[in-house]
């Protein structure tokens, strides 16, 4: 029984649409769409299609404005005189309404299949129905704090008793771990550097086994009173007072660098 | 032979052509179970979110080298994966390791027993969530993704001692705060 495994490796989630938005811009930005794309095509296409229709509406408009100009004949000089450019702008207007179609479908047929143009980025698809059967989604932003009172599993001490089964949590003495080595250093909360020989300085137990060991020591201001970034534990509270201090203490270990933060007290009697 | 539905091979040839429908097509196949990767090797959703989307575009940038040797699945997986660690390598929030490991452990005790009572999937997804940076990263390529030490300690730049035990850290953990009995 892989319980923990199983759990985590199905889990799934929807992310924000606001992912995607980002997720678009940047592509914009990084992988710009090239002219020749059909993706482009088709804007060039919807265009033509848009400019078709103003035509054909101002056609439409120009002749119905004529029409009814010319049953209205109450002036023969000024029908004639107007009657001419107003020809002349539906005729304009005509071909602008006739000329883009060849172009229409010349691009529509490069396009692929019709029904991909209908639905272009703007419209949000459906993905539940998309993404494979092995995800059936939950949106959930669950902050940290409130998880609680989610039960969709089996009773949970089933699922306790799978847990405790789980490869990855049981018998955990049997696997070989070599402690002998790294990572673990003691740094003293306290140090009393009276003169007696005894916690009279600053040591850090385990410091050698990491390359730059820096030691920065401040007061209760923030005042930095001890810093050395070669420290090799010779710190012994010069010219500070009994009291509190905090020191950051940052190592390399294996090429990263680690830091460790802390209170020190210092007592002398 | 691994067999692909010619669906994503179309969706996949448009997308080397950079096409914005098929990536379209691709991300809602594909976002919600990566994301849930995303999710368990980050401590927020934001962070999540944002590992996501750098996985995307390194996916429709190298898409050209998926030889089809793997599954499409497997192969965005790798990659999201890779991703996402090295996200974490970078983020140098491997610092303060060697102490918050331990003080990160004591300020969620007192969920304890909510956690105990009402354990479901999302909430050992948040456990995993509440691990420190390394442990988690660790935990995740170890229990969960099935990497060895020894490619985990390639992945993540440590030694491999240092894996083994950020794992085994890690797997006390968990245990602790599942209070299950140890054997």
């Amino acid at each position: 029984m892989n319980t923990v495994k199983d759990l985590l490796e199905n889990h799934s989630a929807r992310p924000s649409e606001d992912v995607w938005q980002k997720l678009n811009a940047r592509l914009d930005a990084e992988m710009p769409v090239a002219k020749t794309s059909y993706w482009s095509g088709l804007s060039k296409a919807k265009k033509a299609v848009a400019a078709a229709v103003a035509g054909l509406v101002l056609a439409g408009g120009v002749t119905l404005g004529w029409m009814l100009f010319r049953s209205g004949e109450s002036s023969q000089t000024g029908e004639m005189a107007a009657a001419k450019p107003l020809q002349k702008i539906e005729s304009v207007a005509e071909s602008e309404a006739v000329a883009p179609e060849p172009v229409v479908e010349e691009q529509a047929e490069e396009v692929l299949p019709v029904e991909r143009k209908a639905e272009p980025v703007a419209e949000k698809p459906a993905p539940a129905n998309v993404t494979e059967p092995a995800a059936p989604e939950k949106v959930e932003k669950t902050p940290v704090k409130s998880n609680v009172k989610q039960e969709v599993l089996p009773s949970n001490s089933t699922l306790a008793k799978q847990l405790a089964a789980d490869p990855v949590l049981k018998n955990l003495s049997d696997e070989s771990v070599d402690w002998s080595m790294p990572a673990k250093l003691s740094i003293p909360n306290l140090f009393t550097p009276n003169g007696d020989g005894v916690n009279d300085l600053f040591v850090i137990e385990g410091l050698e086994q990491y390359s730059s060991p820096k030691l920065v020591v401040r007061d209760k201001n923030g005042r930095v009173v001890y810093q050395n970034s070669g420290y090799k534990n010779t710190w012994g509270g010069e010219n500070c007072p009994d009291g509190v201090y905090s020191y950051e203490f940052t190592f390399v270990y294996n090429g990263i660098e680690n830091l460790a933060t802390g209170k020190v007290r210092i007592i002398r009697a | 032979m691994k067999e692909i539905d010619s669906d994503i091979e179309k969706i996949i040839a448009g997308c080397l052509e950079n096409d914005r429908w098929s990536q379209r097509q691709l991300y809602d196949r594909y976002s919600s179970k990566l994301y849930g990767l995303c999710r368990r090797y980050s401590s927020s959703d934001a962070e999540a979110e944002d590992v996501l989307m750098e996985g995307f575009m390194v996916v429709f940038k190298s898409l050209g080298s998926f030889q089809h040797k793997s599954s499409f699945q497997t192969w965005l997986t790798s990659v999201m994966l890779n991703v996402a660690v090295s996200h974490f390598r970078n983020s140098k929030r491997f610092r303060r390791e060697v102490y918050a490991e331990d003080m990160d452990m004591k300020g969620v005790v007192e969920e304890e027993e909510q956690i105990r009572t009402n354990l479901v999937a999302d909430q050992l997804l948040e456990l995993i969530r509440q691990m420190p940076e390394m442990m988690r990263v660790v935990f995740n390529l170890k229990a969960v993704d099935d990497y060895s030490f020894t490619e985990i300690a390639t992945m993540t730049g440590r030694s491999e001692n240092a894996v083994r035990n950020s794992y085994l850290r890690g797997r006390k953990w968990l245990m602790d705060k599942l209070k299950l009995e140890k054997d």
